[in-house]
C-alpha cells in the first residue's frame, strides 16, 4: 500500500500546476535576462521569487491543523541576494501570484498576507541590522530577522483568530518544531550559500537552489506523515460505519457525539492530542453494540446498562490497536475494570468522565430536545466536582450552538 | 564483545587491519597528518550522524553519515589530504549507544567497514583533477560516483563478513525514498564543504542541520507502512472480537489466496493486495447479527438478505480508506454470484480460497469435510464455479507444503457450544442459505461461536 496514497486532495493539488507553470516561466525569463542584460540582482530576484511561489505549494503540515510553507526559507536567501527595495517587491509579487492561482481565495488570503508580512519583516530587519553591524554579525542579524518575522506571524495569526472568532490554543507538537527547524535551518543554509561569509565561500543563487532540495525531501516526508494521519482517521470512519449499518445508532449520531466531545474537551483546556483521542472514543464507543447475538439498539431510549454493555465490547475491540487510548477511555467510561497497568491518572479519568457524561446527556432523550433540562438533570444527579466541571463545559458548548 | 557473532571476528580483524594500513598509507602519501580543525569538527559530526542512525522496517540500519563523508571529501580534496576522509570515516564507527553498552566488536566492525567505504570514495574522487571539483557543478557531479563507491564497498564488506548467515534480502521497499533522501542531504553536505573551503572550518558546524533533519525523513516511509498495517490490524481486531470464527476464516483465506497467487506467479504489490483483499473480504460481517452468522439451520429469505448485505458493507468500509481502495476493488470484483461475473484473476483466487476453507473447516452447521472430498469437490466445480488453474494451484501448494489437514476445532481460538453435525449444507460464503431439500433437523440447538477460553471456563 505504501506510497500510493501520499497525496491528498487539497490546496497543494489545486495550486500545483498553475504555480509550477508560473515558476518555470519566471526561471526561463530569468535565464533570458541573465543572457541579455547580465543584471545579477534581477536574475537573483526572479529566481528567488519563483522559489517563493513554488515554496507556497510545498507546505509542511502537521496534525491537527498546523502548517508552515517552505517559501519562508527563501526569504532569508532573498535578503542576502538583493537590496531591500527589490526584496520587498519580489516577496509581494510572488505572494500575489500565489494568491491568484488559488481557487479558495478566502482561506488563502490570510496565508498570503501572513507570508508576505513575515517575508518583508525578515528582509527589513536583516537589512537594517546588517547595515549597522556588518558582515561579522551575520548570525545575530539572521536570528533577529527570524524572531521579528515570527512575532509578525504570531500577531497576524492572532488577528485572524480574533476576526474569525476562533478559539484555539497555541500548540507545538513535535512535528511543528521539526517543520520550523527544517524551514529555518534550510533558510540559513541558503542565505549563507548566496553570499558566503564576509564574501568568501559564496555559492550564489544556484548553490542556494541546490541547498533547498533537502527541504523538498522533508516536505515529501510530511506528505507521508499526513497520509498516515489520514489513514488513521479513515479507519476510524470505516469502523464508525459499523454500528450505523448494523442498526445500532442513527446516521450522523456518532459524528455529532465526536464533535461535541471535541468541543467539550477544548472548553476543558485539554490538548489537541487529548481532544482527538476523546473524539475518537466518542465516535467509536457504540461499535461494540454489533457484537451480540442481536444488535443492541441504541437509537431509542437505550438503558444505561445496554450502553455499558456495548461500550465494554467496544473497549475490547479497540484495545491493542492504533485506537488503544480511545479504547482505554471507553473502558473506563463503561465502568469496566481497567487493565493492569492502565492506572488512569486524573487526566484519563477526566476524559472518561466526558464520555460518560455525553452518554447520560444523549440517553436522556427528552433532554436532547430540551438540552437545558437535560443539563439541569445531570447537575442534580451528580455532586462530583469533576462531573460538574464537565457538565459546565457541556452547557457552554450546547449554549454556543452547532459548530 | 557483547552480542557480537563469533563468525564476524575474523572478518572484523581483517577489515580493521586493512583500514589501518590504508590510513597509514594515506598519511605517508600526504606527508603529514590532516589539518586538525576540520578533521576534529568532521569527526565529531560523524559521531553525531552515527548517533542519529535509525532502523528501517526491513531491518537495515541507515544513518546520515553520507552527509559528513561527502563534506570531508570536498574539504580534504582541496588540501589533497587522503587521510582526512579515512580518519573521519573511522570515527563514524563510534556509535555512542554501542560504546555505552560495551559492544566493542560492533564498534570495530562499523569503523572498519566505514573506512573501507571512504577509501573507495577517495579513489574515485581523487581520480579527477582538483580544478574540476573546485567548481560547484564539478564537485556535485563527481561526488555521485564517489558516494556510490563508498556505499557499494561498505555493503560488500558487510555481505562478505556475514556470508551464508545472511539470507537473500528482497528488494527493499523503502529503497527509492531512502536513496533520494540520502542523495539530497549528501549534496547539501558537499555544498557546505565547498563553502568551508572558502570561509574556514567553523562553517562546517551548519552540517548539523542536514544531519539532524535527515533521520525523520529516512523514517517516514516506515511510519506510513506501520500506519497501513495498523489500519488492517484494527479492522481485523474488531472482527475477531465480534466473531472469532469469521476472523480465523479470513486469516486462513488470506493464507490460501497467497499460496495460489504465488503459484500463479503473482508477486510484489499485486500479491500483497490479493492477500489483503482475501483477509478483509468478510469485514462487512461486522454488521451482521451473530445469531445469523452462526445459525445452525437454514436461513430464511429475510435472514439471507441481511447476511448478503455484508458484501456491500465490506466494499463500502474498505472504500472509505484511500490506502485500501485497490483492495476494495478486488473485494467488489470477487462478490458475484456466478462464475462468469468474476472479473479478475484475483477474484477467482479469492473464490477458490474461500470455498476451500468453507469446506475444510468446521462451521456451525457441519463439521469439516474430509480433505479428499474437498479436493474432489473443487476439481468437480473447476471450469464451472472455479477457475481450474486456481484450483490446481491451491492443491499443489497445499500438497507441497504438507498443509493437507483440514481445519478442525482443536487448537483454534473458538469452539462451538453445540457440536456441529457431520453433514449439512456447506459451500463458499453465502452457501449458508441452504436449499430447501436439505434436512437440518439433526441439530436444532443454539450454535454460537465462543472463545475457547470461555468454553474452558464453562467446563470448569
Amino acid at each position: 500500500m505504501s506510497g500510493r496514497t501520499v497525496f491528498a486532495s487539497g490546496r497543494d493539488e489545486r495550486l500545483r500546476v498553475p504555480v509550477l507553470v508560473v515558476a518555470t516561466a519566471a526561471a526561463l525569463v530569468a535565464l533570458v535576462v541573465a543572457l541579455v542584460s547580465n543584471s545579477e540582482p534581477l536574475v537573483a530576484a526572479m529566481l528567488l521569487g519563483a522559489g517563493i511561489v513554488v515554496g507556497e505549494v510545498f507546505v509542511l503540515r502537521w496534525p491537527p491543523a498546523g502548517e508552515v510553507a517552505a517559501s519562508y526559507s527563501v526569504f532569508l536567501a532573498l535578503t542576502r541576494a538583493v537590496d531591500l527595495r527589490v526584496a520587498v517587491v519580489t516577496i509581494v509579487a510572488a505572494e500575489i501570484v500565489t494568491l491568484a492561482g488559488d481557487e479558495d481565495f478566502r482561506s488563502a488570503r490570510w496565508r498570503a498576507v501572513r507570508s508576505a508580512a513575515m517575508g518583508v519583516a525578515i528582509v527589513t530587519v536583516f537589512h537594517l541590522v546588517f547595515a549597522t553591524l556588518g558582515h561579522r554579525e551575520l548570525v545575530i542579524t539572521v536570528l533577529a530577522a527570524l524572531l521579528v518575522s515570527a512575532a509578525v506571524g504570531a500577531a497576524i495569526d492572532g488577528s485572524m483568530r480574533h476576526a474569525e472568532r476562533e478559539v484555539q490554543q497555541t500548540y507545538w507538537p513535535e512535528r511543528a518544531l521539526y517543520a520550523w527547524a527544517a524551514v529555518i535551518g534550510t533558510g540559513v543554509l541558503m542565505a549563507l550559500a548566496v553570499r558566503g561569509v564576509d564574501g568568501a565561500g559564496a555559492l550564489g543563487v544556484r548553490g542556494a537552489a541546490w541547498l533547498s532540495l533537502p527541504l523538498l525531501v522533508i516536505w515529501w516526508s510530511f506528505q507521508q506523515d499526513d497520509a498516515s494521519t489520514r489513514l488513521t482517521r479513515q479507519t476510524a470512519d470505516a469502523l464508525a460505519m459499523v454500528p450505523v449499518l448494523g442498526g445500532a445508532v442513527e446516521l450522523g449520531a456518532s459524528a455529532h457525539d465526536a464533535d461535541l466531545a471535541r468541543r467539550v474537551a477544548a472548553q476543558l483546556g485539554l490538548s489537541a492530542d487529548e481532544q482527538h483521542t476523546l473524539a475518537v472514543a466518542a465516535r467509536l464507543r457504540h461499535l461494540g453494540a454489533v457484537t451480540f447475538d442481536s444488535v443492541i439498539d441504541l437509537t431509542g431510549d437505550a438503558s444505561g446498562a445496554a450502553l455499558a454493555r456495548a461500550e465494554a465490547a467496544t473497549s475490547a475491540m479497540l484495545r491493542n490497536t492504533q485506537f488503544d487510548e480511545a479504547g482505554a477511555i471507553v473502558s473506563a467510561a463503561s465502568g469496566v475494570a481497567a487493565r493492569a497497568g492502565d492506572s488512569p491518572d486524573g487526566r484519563a479519568e477526566l476524559l472518561a468522565t466526558v464520555v460518560r457524561t455525553l452518554d447520560e446527556f444523549q440517553t436522556a432523550r427528552p433532554g436532547v430536545r430540551d438540552p437545558a433540562g437535560a443539563i439541569g438533570a445531570l447537575r442534580a444527579r451528580h455532586a462530583d466536582r469533576r462531573v460538574r466541571t464537565v457538565v459546565d463545559a457541556l452547557e457552554r458548548v450546547v449554549g454556543s450552538g452547532p459548530a | 564483545m557483547t552480542d557480537f557473532p563469533p563468525q564476524l571476528r575474523i572478518p572484523t580483524i581483517a577489515s580493521c587491519t586493512i583500514a589501518l594500513a590504508l590510513i597509514s598509507i594515506a598519511i605517508g602519501h600526504d606527508g603529514a597528518a590532516p589539518a586538525l580543525l576540520p578533521c576534529t569538527v568532521l569527526a565529531c559530526l560523524a559521531v553525531v550522524a552515527e548517533h542519529e542512525r535509525i532502523s528501517l522496517r526491513s531491518g537495515i540500519d541507515v544513518s546520515p553519515g553520507l552527509v559528513v563523508l561527502l563534506a570531508s571529501l570536498v574539504v580534504f580534496r582541496q588540501s589533497n589530504s587522503l587521510a582526512g576522509p579515512l580518519i573521519v570515516a573511522a570515527c563514524s564507527g563510534l556509535h555512542v549507544a554501542s560504546l555505552r553498552s560495551g559492544r566493542r566488536g560492533w564498534l570495530a566492525f562499523h569503523a572498519a567497514s566505514s573506512t573501507l567505504g571512504a577509501a573507495a570514495a577517495c579513489v574515485v574522487f581523487w581520480a579527477v583533477p582538483a580544478s574540476s571539483v573546485a567548481q560547484l557543478s564539478g564537485a556535485l557531479f563527481m561526488l555521485a560516483p564517489a558516494a556510490f563507491a563508498a556505499i557499494a564497498v561498505e555493503s560488500i564488506v558487510v555481505a562478505l563478513s556475514y556470508r551464508h548467515d545472511v539470507r537473500p534480502r528482497p528488494w527493499l521497499p523503502e529503497f527509492p525514498e531512502i536513496a533520494v533522501a540520502l542523495s539530497t542531504f549528501g549534496a547539501a553536505g558537499a555544498l557546505v564543504g565547498v563553502m568551508a573551503n572558502g570561509t574556514g572550518s567553523a562553517i562546517l558546524l551548519v552540517l548539523l542541520v542536514p544531519i539532524l533533519l535527515a533521520p525523520q525523513v529516512l523514517a517516514a516511509p516506515g511510519r506510513l507502512e506501520a500506519a497501513e498495517s495498523d489500519a488492517v490490524a484494527s479492522l481485523m481486531r474488531a472482527l475477531e472480537v465480534k466473531d472469532p470464527y469469521t476472523a480465523a476464516h479470513s486469516q486462513r483465506v488470506a493464507r490460501f489466496a497467497t499460496y495460489i497467487g504465488a503459484e500463479l506467479e503473482i508477486s510484489g504489490q499485486r500479491l500483497e493486495d490479493l492477500r489483503l483483499a482475501a483477509l478483509l473480504h468478510d469485514i462487512g460481517k461486522l454488521v451482521v447479527p451473530n445469531q445469523l452468522l452462526n445459525k445452525p439451520g437454514r436461513l430464511t429469505r429475510e435472514e439471507f438478505d441481511v447476511v448478503k448485505r455484508h458484501e456491500h458493507v465490506s466494499v463500502a468500509m474498505l472504500s472509505r480508506i484511500d490506502a485500501l481502495a485497490p483492495v476494495a476493488r478486488l473485494v467488489a470484483d470477487s462478490r458475484h454470484d456466478t462464475f462468469a461475473e468474476l472479473r479478475s484473476l484475483e477474484a477467482h483466487v479469492i473464490a477458490v480460497a474461500d470455498a476451500y476453507d468453507a469446506m475444510a473447516s468446521t462451521r456451525a452447521y457441519r463439521q469439516a469435510l474430509p480433505e479428499e472430498v474437498v479436493f474432489a469437490e473443487l476439481r468437480a466445480k473447476a471450469g464451472k464455479q472455479f477457475l481450474a488453474p486456481c484450483v490446481e494451484a491451491l492443491i499443489a501448494a497445499l500438497v507441497r507444503r504438507g498443509e493437507t489437514a483440514v481445519v478442525h476445532d482443536a487448537g483454534l481460538p473458538y469452539g462451538w457450544a453445540v457440536v456441529p453435525p457431520k453433514s449439512g449444507v456447506g459451500s463458499a460464503g453465502l452457501g449458508d442459505f441452504a436449499p430447501a431439500h436439505i434436512d437440518l433437523t439433526e441439530n436444532s440447538g443454539e450454535h454460537v461461536a465462543v472463545r475457547s477460553s470461555e468454553l474452558q471456563g464453562a467446563s470448569r
